[in-house]
């Protein structure tokens, strides 16, 4: 008992039905039912397995986590800044070198006040400066003379007023040591003199040089003429 | 006895299962069904090894749940309902899995095409080349689509029968057929044009 398949709807895809007829018919392996009796007497077959249930499900956090820390950064960034002091960093004017450095020198002395101008706090702080690199100059120097003076008058002098001395037997004396150790021993001596760091040596211009030599020749010349005459 | 019970139609058999818990019914009734759904999911998955293994699933399902079964209903369309609700969640697994086996020419995995008439070599690979583009073809229509144009093109069902197994209305069916149908004629009109 056939069925009718071509209705209306099925005589416009007779060519599809035909071919879909025609497919072979699989069929199932030969050992299917010996496979399926084995299956079944061992109890082979996959049971749904519950899942281990936890209370503590971490999946949940990732999404949690992230999230709180994306609202943390917005509030941080945007929420929290007052709109109407806000200033959006990359349109604010760079600061000024003397202005920073005055802030490094004294953040005290150069709490600006609001109503003062910036050009008048400029000027100001170049004056602090100025005056704290003066003042701090003369105390350096002032710590160095009376430290010399501190070190003379401790050291013990091998002569007074009443007494001379040989220098050379007075400087034998305190080092007996061989010569090669001399340099570490003065250096290490505690009554020597503060060691201040090293000079630049200036080089001197050779043209100003040979100017100065020109003149002393001219001024010899000048000078010889004169005698002769 | 074994007689008998060949005689009897699927729903008896099922009956005799139930009632008097019947291995011989069972068996039957395994017998009459491990072709078709071997065919049927083979067509809608492409995996003879998977097929195997869902058909083999599906009879240990009925002879686990035979209980389950209403008297009222169609015994092919219960057992057809079971696999094809398999056959889905393998097919829906496989996607998530992301898992495309590429190479079907193994030898394994060949079809066992049915044996009934003895045909020239030319024509029995030029048949079989026919049958491979139609599976390919088949494959490449939405699962949707293609589990109707099965059940209805290759396994004969009726529209009543299908809406049964699937849990659609007899309309959804119909139209769900004539799109899988309209997908696969235009995949397949270069085989039937020539």
């Amino acid at each position: 008992m056939e069925k009718n398949l071509y209705n209306s709807n099925d005589k416009q895809y007779k060519h599809v039905i035909n071919l879909l007829k025609e497919l072979p018919k699989v069929k199932a392996d030969d050992n299917f039912e010996y496979n399926l009796k084995v299956k079944i007497q061992n109890k082979n077959f996959e049971t749904k397995t519950d899942k281990k249930f936890s209370f503590f499900p971490w999946k949940i956090l990732i999404p949690v986590g992230s999230f709180a820390t994306a609202a943390i950064l917005i509030s941080l960034f945007f929420l929290n800044a007052d709109p109407e002091n806000f200033e959006n960093p990359f349109q604010i004017s760079p600061k000024l070198r003397a202005e920073v450095a005055g802030n490094l020198l004294n953040s005290k002395k150069l709490a600006v006040n609001n109503e003062v101008s910036k050009n008048d706090v400029i000027i100001k702080s170049k004056q602090e400066i100025a005056v704290n690199i003066e003042n701090s100059t003369l105390q350096n120097d002032e710590k160095k003379s009376q430290r010399i003076v501190e070190n003379v008058s401790k050291t013990e002098l091998p002569f007074t007023n009443n007494k001379s001395t040989n220098l050379d037997e007075a400087l034998q004396k305190n080092n007996n040591q061989p010569n090669i150790d001399r340099r570490a021993t003065l250096a290490s001596r505690n009554n020597s003199l503060l060691f201040d760091g090293f000079y630049i040596r200036e080089e001197v211009d050779k043209k100003y040089v040979e100017a100065l030599k020109a003149k002393l020749d001219s001024l010899k010349k000048e000078m010889y003429k004169q005698k002769e005459r | 006895m074994d007689r008998k019970l060949n005689e009897l139609t699927d729903e008896e058999l099922i009956q005799e299962f139930q009632e008097n818990n019947t291995l011989e019914a069972y068996e039957i009734l395994v017998n009459r069904f491990k072709d078709p759904l071997t065919n049927y999911v083979y067509r809608f998955l492409g995996d003879k090894d998977l097929c195997t293994d869902i058909v083999q699933d599906t009879m240990i399902k009925f002879n686990l749940h035979k209980d389950s079964y209403n008297s009222f209903a169609k015994f092919s369309t219960w057992i057809y309902t079971i696999a094809g609700n398999l056959a889905r969640n393998e097919l829906k697994r496989r996607k998530r899995r992301i898992i495309f086996s590429l190479d079907n020419d193994d030898d394994e995995k060949k079809i066992q095409v049915e044996d009934t008439s003895f045909v020239s070599p030319e024509r029995a690979t030029d048949s079989e080349m026919k049958g491979e583009i139609i599976q390919k073809a088949l494959l490449k229509v939405k699962p949707v689509y293609r589990e109707v144009v099965i059940l209805r093109d290759i396994d004969g069902l009726s529209y009543e029968e299908i809406a049964e197994i699937t849990d659609l209305s007899i309309g959804t069916v119909k139209s769900r057929i004539n799109r899988g149908r309209k997908h696969l004629q235009g995949l397949l009109k270069n085989i039937y044009s020539g």
